[in-house]
């Protein structure tokens, strides 16, 4: 680890003690056992991936009437798709997919905490909890996308969307160049979570 | 804030952070615990998940408002923890005087 992002052990220490207690006197308690954590916690780390937001953008790509029925009820075309079941479940429900087209590009933040859309995305990554990030993103998110490598030109509008506990936003980026004749599975390969929250745009394979 | 904002780091993110696909998410075990807990508790229905999230946002909200020299180092799973032990007093999941105990231990 290093100092960066270090904290003291006893900060650490105190935290696990917490979190062992507190899990050891509700399963005392008859409110959880062990293995339903367990289960819920095998759910989050084997089905609910950005493999589903994957095969989703794919899909989006190859079939023009999915991707007009994604963004209008995202929930319903999600379930059109053969992916892992409770799709609907953990906040899926909420989900809502946004497409970037040639003059809009589109970046999903959470100023508040870190509302995600979990069922498609997994769980979000380091930087999108991070205080100064979600400050920023909202602030000037053009020149966080800069930074981190997206320079887009002034022409294409920039539209920030900011998640809650109803609104589990999604990007359905564009298909990027040189991929005429792929497989919607060689297609799904391509898509990146960072292009699916709007802080990248998927690279052409050619590139 | 605006310093941060007119400086052109060269590398704002960690090439750990964004290429996330395989990434592990949890730093910790108590973090995944904590996680797998308040969702488990949430997916069974012992409360609705906007409840565990008000508690989370006004965490975080606490910790953004306190002074720089006083909020330590950001650790977001400090303050999910927190958010759980609240909601879990709020539902009555876990009494007054067992919350303190179990803070106090």
């Amino acid at each position: 680890m290093t100092v960066q992002f270090g904290y003291p052990e006893d900060r650490e220490a105190r935290s696990a003690a917490r979190v062992r207690a507190l899990e050891a006197l509700l399963i005392e308690k008859g409110v959880i056992t062990g293995a339903t954590v367990d289960k819920v916690l095998g759910h989050f780390e084997t089905d609910m991936t950005p493999l589903n937001g994957a095969k989703i953008v794919a899909r989006a790509w190859t079939d023009p009437e999915f991707a007009e029925r994604l963004v209008k009820d995202t929930p319903a075309a999600v379930a059109e798709l053969d992916l892992p079941i409770g799709m609907d479940g953990a906040e899926g429900e909420h989900l809502q997919a946004v497409a970037n087209t040639p003059g809009v590009h589109n970046l999903v933040i959470c100023t508040l905490c870190s509302c995600f859309p979990w069922p498609v995305l997994g769980l979000p990554p380091y930087w999108y909890k991070d205080p100064t990030f979600r400050a920023r993103a909202a602030r000037e998110p053009r020149v966080v996308l800069k930074e981190t490598g997206l320079d887009l030109d002034p022409s294409v509008e920039l539209r920030v969307w900011d998640s809650s506990g109803h609104s589990r936003w999604f990007v359905i980026p564009q298909r990027p160049a040189g991929t005429d004749g792929m497989t919607e599975q060689e297609l799904a390969a391509l898509v990146t979570t960072e292009s699916m929250i709007g802080i990248a745009e998927v690279p052409s394979p050619a590139a | 804030m605006e310093a941060t904002a007119t400086t052109t780091p060269t590398s704002p993110l960690h090439d750990t952070c964004v290429t996330d696909m395989n990434a592990p998410t949890f730093d910790a075990d108590w973090q995944r615990r904590a996680f797998g807990v308040a969702v488990a508790l949430s997916e069974f229905g012992h409360y609705p998940w906007d409840a565990f999230q008000q508690q989370l946002i006004a965490a975080i909200g606490a910790w953004e408002a306190t002074s720089a020299a006083e909020q330590g180092s950001w650790q977001y799973y400090e303050h999910w923890l927190a958010a759980l032990e609240r909601v879990l007093v709020d539902h009555d999941l876990v009494a007054d005087d067992e919350m303190r105990a179990l803070l106090g231990a």
